[in-house]
């Protein structure tokens, strides 16, 4: 049973159609890169799968099941933008956190905000964004979700952050069990990240494939292959 | 430390190569124990299964031997070591003159300009036996540095 | 279960500098006229400060009526609705936590204002007569009928908020499916469902009419020729199932339909 497959799913907005027809099957127990420019389409189908918007047409599912609350247990999401409860701190972020998913383990939060350097008792508005970026990895890296759904969780994040999320994702990646979506647009830095890649274009994919048998067929790196195909 | 990649060559052989190089050269002696497969990811900032991978390769050829619980550990004894420096030796000198042939150079240009970069590159102290010598200076794949 | 009552406590932690301040602005306006009280009731007369007491009242009116809309409102603002909605919690448990939090501030403060209104009416000097004829018919009431009747107005003003709540929650809701207009779409989905609640009001609770309900107890008539009736109390289940049936809708739509 695939991690997440979709059946030519399309989203339809106002003026916009942020996905056109999107057919795929991502295996489990892999890291996943979904890669493609600004607005492809990688938020939307992230959210799609995450529960956080309907497709217009086409058919969804985890884990051979229809998006719904049994779904949304066994998923860790990681928005591109910030989602948080500004007003609470980082250790309320976790303990409320940790109350909504039974596969939490809050001794692993802690240890990750120890090792990430953040300060429990800051409270969210005050953080910087590199902070936030970390927070947010601390709170789904510390589930023992299935599925973990990353949107850009580099964009925007300064570079030692990106380092530190880098290494965080490699270290805290449970081999085997775990499926890891992660969507980027900055393939350079975490493409040794990708066990398969699905590249997205304007709504559809146009590749997708194993990453080192990518790069054997085409002598080129992850990046060279986004530029010609994206 | 930091372990650094081609990124338009499959990581996995990369990974590999950088294993077989080390035990060539004697970095890596029979019974040293190799990186987890989880510290080498995230020193590497790659995926574990890629690394797993390049292991459970290595062991097939034997150069490595896993041991439950403990960890990964050179097993191949000093001939196997020289063997798989010999074949490395082969393969690079294979394509290096396949190469050249390409360029259209004549046996003996190819050894004269052999024999000018030799010269003027210094001559390598570790000449010969390699025991210690860092493998990194002509190691284009990348590798353990 | 746990999760739900999580929910609850974030919505109350989140909404407590609001309430917070309510409080601090109706303990303070009923601190002045208790202290103009006297005055007032010297130069101008008894009432005018209970009367003004009665203002916080007409401003939790009006919170009712938007904290529904507001309280989903900022999750979209603030963009924690990818957060909320991610959560492993059916629709409907979202919107009661919601419905909960906003009906137990709204009562926390009706209930400050109420013990200022009565501080205001200690400092004040009522006619003996205005009182006399304001609290005649209560009197007659037993101990135990009256207690029931307060314990009744009390449930049905605790349901009717609840269910002005649940329409601002719909409407919030509605919107949504329509993002780019969703403000407008809400503005006229609150209009209709106020709407057709009044139009419907009489049916329903003339349908009601004819199962048990709740009543309040009352004296009609004066001396020895009042007599003791007992008003049934018809809104009370038509609002109990109005809002269930919003919140049912609204919570379906949330899992099926909005985009976060």
């Amino acid at each position: 049973m695939p991690a997440i497959e979709l059946t030519d799913v399309h989203k339809r907005y106002y003026r916009s159609h942020a996905l056109r027809g999107v057919n795929l099957s991502v295996d489990r127990g892999k890291i996943v890169g979904l890669l493609g420019p600004n607005g492809s389409g990688k938020s939307t189908l992230l959210r799609i799968c995450a529960g956080l918007a309907s497709p217009t047409s086409g058919k969804v599912q985890v884990h051979g099941q229809d998006i719904s609350i049994a779904t949304k247990a066994i998923t860790a999401y990681i928005p591109d933008i910030d989602s948080f409860y500004s007003w609470m701190t980082v250790r309320q972020a976790i303990a409320f956190e940790s109350s909504m998913f039974d596969d939490f383990v809050l001794a692993d939060a802690m240890d990750l905000v120890r090792e990430l350097k953040l300060d429990p008792d800051n409270k969210i508005s005050s953080l910087s964004k590199g902070q936030r970026g970390r927070l947010k990895l601390v709170l789904a890296m510390s589930r023992r979700a299935e599925l973990v759904l990353m949107d850009e969780p580099l964009s925007g994040i300064d570079p030692p952050s990106r380092t530190v999320i880098l290494e965080t994702i490699a270290d805290r990646y449970r081999a085997g069990e775990q499926t890891i979506i992660m969507s980027t647009h900055e393939v350079l830095e975490s493409e040794k990240l990708f066990e398969d890649v699905i590249f997205l274009s304007e709504g559809r994919i146009v590749l997708t494939g194993e990453a080192d048998r990518l790069r054997a067929e085409r002598g080129k790196s992850l990046n060279e292959i986004f530029a010609e195909v994206c | 430390m930091g372990i650094s990649f081609d990124e338009s060559i499959p990581i996995y052989t990369q990974i590999m190569k950088s294993v077989l190089w080390d035990v060539a050269t004697g970095a890596l002696l029979p019974g040293d124990k190799l990186l987890s497969v989880r510290d080498f990811a995230k020193q590497a900032k790659t995926n574990p299964n890629t690394v797993q991978r390049a292991y459970a390769e290595l062991e097939r050829m034997g150069v490595v031997e896993t041991q439950r619980g403990q960890g990964t550990f050179v097993s191949a004894s000093p001939e196997i070591a020289r063997e798989v420096r010999s074949e490395m030796t082969a393969a690079a000198v294979e394509s290096f003159v396949e190469e050249m042939r390409r360029l259209l150079y004549s046996d003996s240009d190819i050894i004269s300009l052999v024999s000018q970069q030799l010269v003027k590159t210094g001559t390598n102290s570790s000449n010969g036996a390699a025991q210690n010598g860092p493998s990194t200076t002509n190691n284009h794949d990348g590798g353990v540095q | 279960m746990k999760r739900w009552w999580s929910l609850v406590g974030k919505e109350w932690r989140g909404s407590w500098t609001v309430i917070l301040l309510a409080l601090a602005a109706t303990i303070g306006f009923d601190t002045w006229l208790a202290i103009k009280a006297p005055v007032w009731s010297a130069r101008i007369n008894g009432e005018l400060a209970f009367g003004l007491s009665f203002i916080p009242f007409v401003g939790i009116g009006i919170a009712a009526l938007v904290v529904g809309y507001y309280t989903m409102r900022n999750e979209w603002r603030d963009r924690t609705s990818l957060q909320l909605l991610s959560y492993p919690v059916s629709g409907t448990g979202i919107l009661w936590a919601k419905l909960l939090v906003a009906v137990l501030g709204l009562g926390l403060i009706t209930v400050v204002a109420t013990v200022g209104t009565w501080f205001v009416t200690q400092r004040s000097s009522i006619p003996y007569s205005t009182i006399m004829s304001a609290t005649e018919d209560i009197l007659r009431l037993k101990a135990w009928e009256r207690t029931l009747d307060i314990i009744w107005m009390v449930v049905c003003s605790i349901l009717g908020t609840a269910f002005i709540v649940a329409v601002g929650l719909f409407s919030f809701t509605i919107g949504t499916i329509v993002p780019r207009i969703s403000g407008l779409i809400a503005v006229i989905v609150y209009g209709l469902t106020w709407y057709l609640t009044f139009a419907f009001a009489p049916h329903a609770m003339y349908a009601f009419s004819f199962v048990p309900n709740p009543g309040l107890i009352v004296y009609t008539g004066l001396g020895p020729m009042a007599a003791r009736k007992v008003i049934p109390l018809l809104p009370f289940w038509p609002t109990i199932m109005g809002t269930v049936i919003l919140i049912l809708i609204a919570g379906k739509i949330l899992e099926l339909e909005v985009d976060a």
